[in-house]
């Protein structure tokens, strides 16, 4: 009986990803979360990922120049070790998965970007600009999100996203 | 190499993609803090904060020594699994493997985002071996789970073969360059080479499609065979670690070829 059971979890739960590399929409209906159990395994297809996803930010200082914008979670260099060790990588697809997250809810709510402030997303990565090093009290910040074409420069940019200007706390 | 031993040997090549990603994370533990891209921004995320208790538990969960303690467990585990799976004897280990399950899932829980495809693969080896030890009696010998495995391996590399074969970028023999031309995946040598050679790009990217679509064919070919299409799959994994950092997909992919080889051979 245990076998049997066994072997009809098992075989919806293939079906399940079967239809889920079809891009079955009602399938996503009917289960909202699979907690990541239900995989896509479409890697890099249709689109192999032409871009790098940026996060850059800038300060209004008091007397209202606006400063150079700089990178927030620098990639570091290459390391040769890095195909048994590479800590980087969680953190360059937590970027990219947030920054797609904040596009995503921006372009659903035809860009309103007043409402993405709201959104999780929104909040990370103002926190993450926020604690980024500041030259002088009393600025403002504000983050934008750029996908960028090419490993050199002279690069392909896009403006994904835009903030709104932030206060720093105290 | 019976069911059993395969789904073992799968275990066995899981734990040691677990245990690297553990360090790993550890290493990464100031990203989990305030101002980090792991930080948990939302106090009141879960339903569980309705109650006193659930808000001490939340709170709990989302502290960062917890998930340095979780992922230091994680490390533990996964290295004590290695001399267990080696000797085939997960299925008397079970504790140990669920353990690695919850801890897993509370590690993605807790970072919310940044995993990938070879973090599924591997969760997938693992459960389902946890599952199959735990309610599959001892005479199916993991025969479940390795079919199971076997399968998803091979739906794994169908699915991204047939993806890139409708994809025109991928059909043009642009789409290797494209994404070696980025900083996150690339190399800017590489990128070099294939522009100066366009047929040799357009070859790769070809080979790339053919091999992924090609791969369940391990199943029906001689051992021999099924053998050389798993050792031209981890050359694969291990050239995209090298050139684009997927250090995990390795352990995750090749964590299934026992099972795909014990498919074959059957």
């Amino acid at each position: 009986m245990k076998l049997v059971s066994l072997q009809v979890v098992l075989g919806i739960w293939f079906i399940a990803t079967v239809l889920k590399q079809l891009n079955a929409r009602w399938l996503s209906r009917i289960v909202r979360n699979d907690f990541g159990l239900v995989p896509s395994w479409t890697f890099f297809a249709p689109n192999p990922g032409r871009s790098d996803i940026r996060l850059v930010y800038r300060d209004r200082l008091p007397n209202g120049v606006s400063t150079q914008w700089q990178e927030a979670c620098q990639k570091p260099l290459r390391n040769k070790w890095r195909f048994i060790w590479n800590p980087e990588k969680f953190k360059e697809k937590g970027v990219l998965d947030i920054a797609l997250s904040l596009s995503r809810t921006v372009k659903s709510s035809d860009g309103k970007s007043a409402i993405a402030m709201l959104m999780w997303p929104y909040l990370v990565l103002l926190d993450r600009v926020l604690s980024e090093p500041r030259q002088t009290t009393g600025a403002n910040r504000q983050f934008a999100i750029l996908s960028t074409e090419g490993a050199t420069a002279p690069r392909r940019m896009e403006a994904l996203f835009l903030s709104g200007w932030h206060k720093f706390d105290a | 190499m019976d069911a059993n031993d395969a789904v073992n040997r799968a275990v066995l090549i899981a734990s040691i993609g677990v245990a690297i990603s553990s360090a790993e994370q550890f290493a990464l533990l100031d990203e989990f803090k305030g101002g980090g891209i792991f930080t948990p921004v939302l106090r009141s995320d879960s339903k569980l904060v309705i109650w006193a208790a659930g808000r001490h538990l939340l709170k709990l969960f989302q502290s960062v020594r917890f998930l340095a303690a979780v992922l230091v467990l994680r490390l533990i585990l996964a290295i004590l699994m290695l001399p267990i799976a080696l000797a085939s004897s997960a299925r008397d280990w079970t504790t140990i493997l669920w353990s690695m399950v919850i801890a897993s899932s509370y590690i993605d829980w807790r970072r919310r985002v940044g995993g990938d495809g070879g973090e599924q693969m591997t969760m997938l080896v693992l459960i389902v071996s946890a599952i199959d030890f735990t309610l599959a009696p001892a005479e199916s010998k993991g025969r479940m789970a390795a079919m199971f495995i076997a399968a998803q391996s091979c739906l794994s590399y169908l699915a991204a073969g047939s993806a890139k074969l409708v994809s025109k970028v991928w059909r043009s023999g642009d789409a290797l360059v494209s994404l070696l031309d980025t900083n996150t995946y690339g190399s800017a040598r590489l990128v070099k080479v294939l522009r100066t050679y366009p047929l040799l790009s357009r070859t790769l990217n070809w080979c790339v499609i053919v091999a992924e679509i090609a791969f369940p064919l391990a199943l029906v070919m001689p051992k021999t065979v099924c053998l050389l299409v798993l050792a031209v799959g981890l050359v694969f994994h291990l050239v995209n670690a090298m050139v684009m950092g997927l250090n995990n997909f390795v352990w995750a992919f090749a964590a299934t070829y026992p099972c795909v080889y014990w498919a074959a051979a059957k």
